[in-house]
């Protein structure tokens, strides 16, 4: 039907063509101008030769000469030239028309309108079977004189369903167009580039800005979660702000990282920016154009040595050119707790502690009755619910201004952001202060300066170490310490002072008042900024230069500070750990389009260089003259800590090229190389090459089904390889680190050095993947699926491979080993109803990966740390199994005194680390999501929907919480674990806590009310309601099922330890447009 | 393109490039692993195991009662003593093949500093596990990093030609205070060859460190709990010892460990109670309560608000170890005192003890005995007091008794007792005597990780 692009181009068209075809001529301007053209075939048969020789001239020109004695004429909207036919108008009497019958008598005139109301310039009215047609005005009107009113007309518009309306004697006819769904026109970004989705042979899921905010989210990956398959969106607590981890296409490296690379406007980041530094928080969500995920290696092995997870592409707004667009959205929500814990109640703990003690072997007669009598006496009737003391009702609220515009030279995107999130837990909090100024401008016509800024501040407020770090047996994480509190004590003292927790004297190891940790100051402000520059010089036909500068900077300040009301832990202790971070980006690449006859090129080639410095300092110290000086004076303790202060670096250089042929808009074909080199490695292994080919064939375009409800169908495939190289700086030199001690000093502080292991081997994680795919669309798209199947080998992974402890060593990163990741990946769509008053679609995806270890250093196994000294290993890696299995005793039943049994495995009689076995991994055989728009006049509703199935979770909060003893509060659901009250058994980390991770859950539902444009004079006025989490699905019986306690951790996944717990949220927003 | 790929560390240093000044920072950095405030060793779970291990002591909390019953299949916390012991002996081992590669100044000197940490390490290893790799250089590569185990004679003899190479090669004394000495080197071997039973080369060793003491500087304290100040740099009584600062993360955890977790005041930053010991106990009841170090080391009463509180000691025990404390440690991993492998008391003592095994209880392994239960009464060390001093005319097998009970007093929670009672072979009469049952094993279990990546076991 017709060709797009929107490339930006010159304006200063030179045309040097005898007796050419209007279509070559048009695809010149195209292609000079960057505006897209849009013609119908069969239209523009009809055209004349053209003899032209222009330069330099301008395109409204240009465009007239073209025009002149042509049967049709041409209409500019919005950077896009539609042909059309020249109306057959009472004012334009067509004299080609003479072959037609007598002249007409009759005249059909109406509206053509968009589903949203607005009216259409520019839409075809065509007599079906005729030559005979009209053009819609400025108004949208159009009038078309016929010599009967009989027959159809059908209307056609560039990105909307074409209609067909019979006249029936009608002589008002008015239409509403609907636009075409997920239109093969849209243009995804590509690495260094754009690319019509048709031409598209790499598997990319794409998600737009709008469709990212519809839910009330304060981070990107929130919005793209359940929306996009291939990609696990997983959050690591409910804390908000708290870090979330992406999987694309499962995991596969077993020390390298297995996030995928982010690409913030063409800047990569480096992985550690967006696992430490917060990077994705500090980004506004409602910035973003668009986000891309680039899936197989056809689309991310340009980004080569850093893309073996996939590639994230971000990309923000830009200005449009005319007037300014004000836009401007607030939402107010409030959030509570979706699940308590089920724990005892003071009469509960009561019974509980006195059966425990009563029966217990190891208290002596003494101790038994010194125990019952503090039981009975210590904190009275006093029933305290910790859960409620921590947590609270909370409230969110954010704004959002944008402003957008600008003439054909010069346009602008500048938005305001504050948002501020509390968090369900009391003092837990997130806000950010977001700006950004996003300048397009044109300074020659062969020149373009391209700018992005944008500058945040981000606070985060936690509920002291959710990190799931355990000092004190759990107590001193927040959330541990809300759990472990026993209910008998209140929570403050006579005196005022809070209460100690851990009360009596068979209390376990001194626990925290939860209600103390409160107090503590433990925030994270980050300050970041990232800005970028593109020169895009066009000096020749169809060559484009681009010169990117990129520059990043984070500054991270975290505040502790243990005020004098603690109870149990180290009274006014404070830590000032401050961070910064810069990078910077140079690279140039040029871009060359040329056509050769139905043969259409693209080449990118080009070099890309960035550094990354990293530096930090931490102060700590004990005892000060007030509270009130925090951690704002570390000088003024009374035992400061050395401090600790450390600088790294960590660059990259490299070469990249891609080349596109596309025959006859049929037959597709890619190829891409990278290399890189990588300051990481030793001088031996440097440099690396990766690269990889793609094809796809448009069967949708033959001829065979061209006429047909096929609208779409095209058949991809990839092959290629990236690499994976995030491993830390400095591994292969033998380093001395500074260790400090007392030793050799006396009583002071004495600095030692300490060899670390150096490993010259160490080189690339290569992973090869090859993907096979398949587009489908009827009706114009309005039912469509996407399948692709992909394996992903990765080998000499980069791994610790763990040494004999005796060596030194604890373990020394390696290239050791093989994972195959596998998979489906399926995204179908449809749109049922589709109307000016009606609509109604649906979007599913769904995704299943199978993860399997191929080979490890010599076939052996490599067990994870235990969460605790003396507890098992948490996970395996072993061969023939996925990626960090659960590896634990398996819980048989229970004998006839009711205790737990586990398998004896080796028979030795004695349950230990040898008798662990895999429990399951935390990996899911599936996970899958749905999106419901339907709309109804002036209301639509929303309605995202998303599951995990299978995949488990090591639920150790519940282990904890149901240990023997008389330590701490328990579970009140503890007769599930060991049915008799005693502590003549032991009781073990163990597949009884391995619990199944599925859920389905409603993510988002969102009511909406458009004011119509009629009652208002601003363009879009929109009410909604919206909640989160309401309604979820779910056999896990902890907080939540989308937990990850240890979510940087690689070989940690999947494990709940005392999480901060999840919200449900109900938002009411606004959003207008002026 | 290649400077711009080109690594350099600007706040580590490469390791191997010394000069005069990281050449001594590279030898204090063999002893780091030992002092670690969290690094679980002789300052925390290493002291509360070996205490644990002896006839009288319980603990309140699962695991660690495991060490109690002697049952090392249900606790695993010697897991972390193994690799902190090996990574000194890793370090000493790169250290001396760097120093034997090239000429440095007083090369030697660090040489034999290397070799000291690496033999008291092997010394605690053998003890412990028996039959351990011997590893004497650095790992090559990572592929190649096996390495069987070595009789228990071969790493003794290790253990005595480091000793030997080190008491040729140290100074005298140091004012680095903690950093290895001859006398210390000297002091040590005369320990080793009183494990191994030669007794007269213990004598000999200790006997020569006794007639030079003031060229090593030692002597006794005069008083008992002075030796354990918390703010104290060195003393006299310094033989060897792991040298903690008050300060958050360099101090010692053992105070901490040891202290009640109701936390009283005068005694730790916090309290965890590891470890404690049961009054009822034949060494705890029979030990004379006039005896000040009793006070010192035991106790269940705490002065609260200017009055004297019983403590509520959770059972099993009813005692407290107080011998290290320092209530003004900023926090846990800050209590300033310093641990002693070897203090000038074990000299006195384990001639006493050779002495007597080689020519019965003469007057100067009295004399030896008596210095140190005068010092610890608090009474004139140098001067006859017939109510503090061994009674005479004891038997050889007597004496020999009285100087282990000896031992047991003065040495309580500084990890001995429980290596005595095996090198003596008391273990199988004294912890039955206390109620505990006969340990079925005196060796920890070689580690399951070992035993997973060392693929010469």
């Amino acid at each position: 039907f017709m060709q797009v692009s929107a490339a930006s181009m010159a304006q200063k068209i030179s045309i040097d063509k005898n007796n050419g075809s209007l279509r070559e001529v048009l695809n010149d301007i195209h292609r000079q101008s960057g505006y897209s053209v849009f013609y119908d075939v069969d239209l523009i048969k009809n055209a004349r030769p053209l003899t032209l020789h222009v330069k330099n001239a301008s395109l409204e020109d240009v465009l007239k000469a073209c025009f002149t004695n042509q049967p049709f004429n041409y209409r500019i909207n919005q950077k896009t030239i539609v042909v059309i036919p020249k109306p057959v108008t009472a004012s334009l009497p067509q004299a080609e028309k003479s072959d037609q019958p007598a002249p007409a008598a009759q005249t059909i005139t109406g509206v053509v309108t968009s589903t949203k109301g607005e009216t259409l310039i520019g839409v075809t009215v065509k007599l079906k079977g005729s030559n005979v047609a009209a053009v819609t005005g400025t108004d949208g009107k159009y009038s078309i004189r016929l010599t009967e009113l009989k027959g159809t007309l059908v209307f056609s518009y560039i990105g909307y369903v074409t209609k067909e309306v019979d006249i029936n004697n009608q002589t008002v006819i008015n239409v509403t167009l609907t636009e075409q769904e997920k239109s093969l026109n849209d243009v995804v970004v590509i690495g260094y580039g754009t690319q019509k989705k048709a031409s598209v042979t790499g598997a990319i899921s794409s998600v737009k800005g709008d469709i990212l905010t519809e839910a009330p989210v304060a981070s990107i990956e929130q919005g793209m979660s359940g929306r996009l398959s291939g990609v696990q969106v997983k959050q690591s607590s409910g804390q908000p702000g708290a870090g979330i981890s992406i999987q694309i296409r499962g995991a596969a490296s077993i020390a390298g990282g297995n996030e995928p690379l982010y690409v913030i406007d063409g800047l990569p980041q480096f992985n550690s920016d967006v696992r430490t530094a917060n990077g994705l928080n500090s980004i506004n969500p409602n910035d973003i154009e668009s986000i891309e995920v680039l899936k197989d290696a056809a689309a991310t092995s340009i980004y080569g040595s850093r893309a073996a997870n996939g590639v994230v592409l971000v990309t923000t707004k830009k200005g449009k050119s005319g007037s300014a667009k004000v836009t401007f959205d607030t939402y107010f929500g409030v959030q509570n707790v979706r699940k308590k814990l089920p724990l005892m109640d003071a009469t509960a703990f009561k019974a509980y502690t006195t059966d425990f003690i009563n029966g217990a072997a190891n208290f002596s007669a003494a101790a038994k009755t010194t125990y019952l009598n503090e039981l009975a006496n210590i904190g009275g009737g006093v029933n305290t619910d910790w859960q409620n003391e921590t947590m609270r009702t909370a409230l969110n609220q954010s704004y959002n201004l944008g402003i957008s515009g600008g003439n054909d030279n010069s346009q602008y995107f500048i938005s305001a952001n504050f948002n501020d999130q509390n968090g369900i837990i009391k003092k837990s909090d997130f806000g950010r202060y977001a700006l950004r100024m996003n300048l397009n401008n044109k300074v020659a016509d062969w020149l373009t300066i391209i700018t992005r800024s944008t500058a945040s501040r981000t606070t985060e407020n936690g509920f002291v170490n959710t990190d799931g770090s355990n000092s004190t047996g759990g107590g001193a994480n927040g959330i541990g310490a809300t759990l472990l509190a026993v209910p008998t004590v209140p929570v403050r003292n006579a005196s005022g002072s809070y209460s100690k927790v851990s009360p009596y004297s068979f209390s376990g190891p001194a626990t925290e008042s939860p209600a103390a940790l409160l107090d503590v100051l433990n925030k994270t402000t980050t300050y970041y900024y990232q800005g970028g520059i593109d020169l895009v010089a066009n000096p020749i036909k169809g060559l484009s230069n681009t010169t990117r500068l990129g520059f990043n900077y984070t500054n991270t300040r975290g505040d502790t500070y243990y005020p004098s009301t603690m109870v149990v832990v180290t009274k006014q202790s404070a830590r000032l750990a401050e961070s910064k971070k810069y990078g910077y980006l140079f690279e140039d690449f040029l871009t060359y389009t040329k056509t050769f006859g139905k043969l259409r090129t693209e080449t990118v080639a080009g070099f890309s260089a960035q550094q990354d410095n990293f530096s930090s300092i931490i102060l700590a110290g004990t005892g000060f003259p007030s509270d009130q000086l925090s951690d704002n004076a570390i000088q003024a303790a009374t035992s400061a800590a050395i401090p600790v202060t450390s600088i790294t670096k960590t660059t990259i250089a490299s070469f990249f090229a891609r080349t596109q042929l596309d025959y006859n808009s049929k037959y597709l074909f890619s190829a891409s190389f990278r290399r890189d080199g990588a300051s990481v490695f030793s001088d031996l292994h440097k440099w690396a090459n990766f690269s990889s080919f793609s094809g796809g064939w448009r069967i949708g375009e033959e001829e065979f089904l061209k006429n047909t409800e096929v609208s779409n169908l095209k058949l991809r495939a990839s092959w290629g390889q990236t690499g994976n190289q995030a491993i830390s700086p400095y591994q292969s030199l033998y380093l001395a680190t500074v260790v400090n001690t007392a030793q050799g000093s006396g009583s002071g502080v004495g600095v030692g050095l300490a060899p670390n292991l150096a490993n010259k081997n160490l080189t690339w994680e290569t992973t090869t993947q090859t993907d096979i795919g398949i587009d489908f669309g009827i009706k114009q798209d309005k039912y469509r699926l996407s399948l692709d199947y992909y394996i992903k080998d990765t080998k000499d992974l980069l791994a610790t491979v763990q040494l004999p402890q005796s060596s030194g060593f604890s373990s020394i990163s390696a290239n050791v080993g093989r994972v195959q990741n596998k998979g489906v990946e399926v995204t179908a769509g449809a749109t049922f109803v589709n109307t000016k008053d009606v609509s109604f679609s649906v979007d599913l995806n769904f995704s299943k990966n199978v993860n399997v270890v191929k080979a490890t250093n010599r076939n052996r196994d490599i067990l994870s740390d235990p969460l605790n000294a003396g507890n098992n290993a948490l996970t395996i890696v072993r061969v023939g199994q996925p990626l960090f299995s659960f590896y634990t005793p398996h819980f048989v039943g229970y004998d006839s005194n009711r205790f737990p049994i586990y398998q004896d495995v080796n028979g030795d009689g004695l349950i230990n680390a040898s008798d662990n076995q895999i429990a399951g991994s935390s990996l899911p055989n599936f996970f899958y999501g749905a999106d419901f728009n339907f709309k109804y006049k002036s209301f639509s509703l929303n309605m995202t929907w998303a599951g995990v199935q299978g995949g488990k979770i090591n639920n150790l909060t519940a282990y904890q919480l149901t240990l023997p003893d008389v330590q701490f509060n328990k579970l009140s659901t503890i007769n599930n674990y060991y049915p008799v009250v005693s502590d003549r058994f032991v009781a073990r980390e163990s597949d009884q806590f391995i619990e199944d991770a599925s859920f389905f859950r409603m993510k988002n539902i969102r009511l909406s009310y458009r004011v119509p444009s009629k009652i208002l004079k601003i363009n879009n006025l929109s009410f909604y309601v919206s909640g989160q989490n309401l309604i979820t699905f779910t056999k896990y019986t902890g907080y939540d099922p989308e937990v990850n306690a240890f979510s940087g951790t690689n070989n940690r996944q999947g494990i709940d330890y005392f999480q901060y717990p999840t919200a449900k949220t109900i938002t009411l927003g606004l959003s207008a447009t002026f | 393109c290649k400077k711009f790929l080109a690594e350099q560390p600007q706040s580590q240093l490469l390791y191997g490039n010394f000069d005069a000044q990281s050449i001594e920072s590279a030898t204090v950095g063999i002893y780091e692993p030992l002092t670690r405030s969290r690094g679980r060793l002789w300052e925390s779970h290493y002291t509360a195991a070996l205490t644990l291990l002896e006839d009288y002591a319980h603990s309140r909390y699962t695991p660690q009662e495991a060490y109690a019953n002697y049952d090392f299949t249900q606790i695993t916390y010697q897991d972390n003593f193994w690799p902190t012991f090996y990574q000194a002996i890793s370090r000493a081992n790169i250290l001396i093949n760097v120093l034997q590669g090239g000429t440095f100044a007083n090369g030697n000197k660090y040489i034999g500093e290397a070799r000291f940490v690496r033999a008291i390490c092997y010394y605690q290893l053998v003890r412990c596990w028996g039959k351990v790799p011997l590893r004497l250089q650095p790992v090559a590569d990572a592929q190649n990093t096996g390495q069987p185990l070595a009789e228990v004679a071969e790493v003794y003899n290790q253990i005595i030609s480091d000793l030997q190479f080190a008491e040729a090669n140290l100074p005298n004394t140091t004012t680095q205070y903690g950093r290895a000495t001859a006398g210390a080197a000297k002091v040590t071997l005369a320990d080793v060859y009183l494990t191994l039973a030669r007794y007269a080369d213990a004598r000999t060793k200790a006997k020569e460190v006794m007639d030079n003491k003031s060229v090593y500087g030692y002597d006794l304290l005069a008083s008992f709990s002075d030796i354990f100040s918390p703010t104290s740099a060195t003393s006299s009584e310094e033989v060897f010892a792991l040298k903690f600062s008050r300060s958050n993360g360099l101090g010692s955890f053992v105070a901490d460990y040891a202290a009640s977790i109701n936390q009283f005041q005068g005694f730790a930053a916090a309290g965890n109670e590891t470890f404690g010991a049961l009054s009822t106990t034949p060494f705890i009841k029979n030990w004379d309560d006039n005896d000040p170090r009793k006070a010192w080391t035991l106790y269940n009463k705490a002065v609260v608000n200017g009055t004297n509180v019983v403590i509520n000691v959770a059972p099993p025990n009813d005692l407290l170890y107080g011998k290290f404390r320092d209530p003004l440690a900023p926090s846990e991993t800050g209590a300033g005192n310093d641990f002693f492998l070897y203090r000038y008391a074990d000299v006195l003592l384990i001639f006493a003890e050779a002495e007597n095994k080689v020519n019965g209880p003469s007057a100067d392994a009295y004399n030896a005995v008596n210095m140190v239960r005068r010092r610890g009464y608090g009474v004139g060390i140098t001067t006859a007091n017939a109510a503090v001093d061994l009674p005479a005319g004891l038997t050889q097998s007597t004496f020999d008794d009285m100087v282990f009970r000896e031992r047991g007093y003065e040495f309580m929670e500084e990890d001995k007792r429980w290596f005595d009672l095996l090198r003596t072979g008391r273990y199988k009469t004294e912890i039955p005597a206390a109620g505990k049952r006969l340990p079925p094993s005196t060796l920890f279990p070689i580690p399951a990780l070992e035993k997973l990546t060392n693929d010469k076991l």
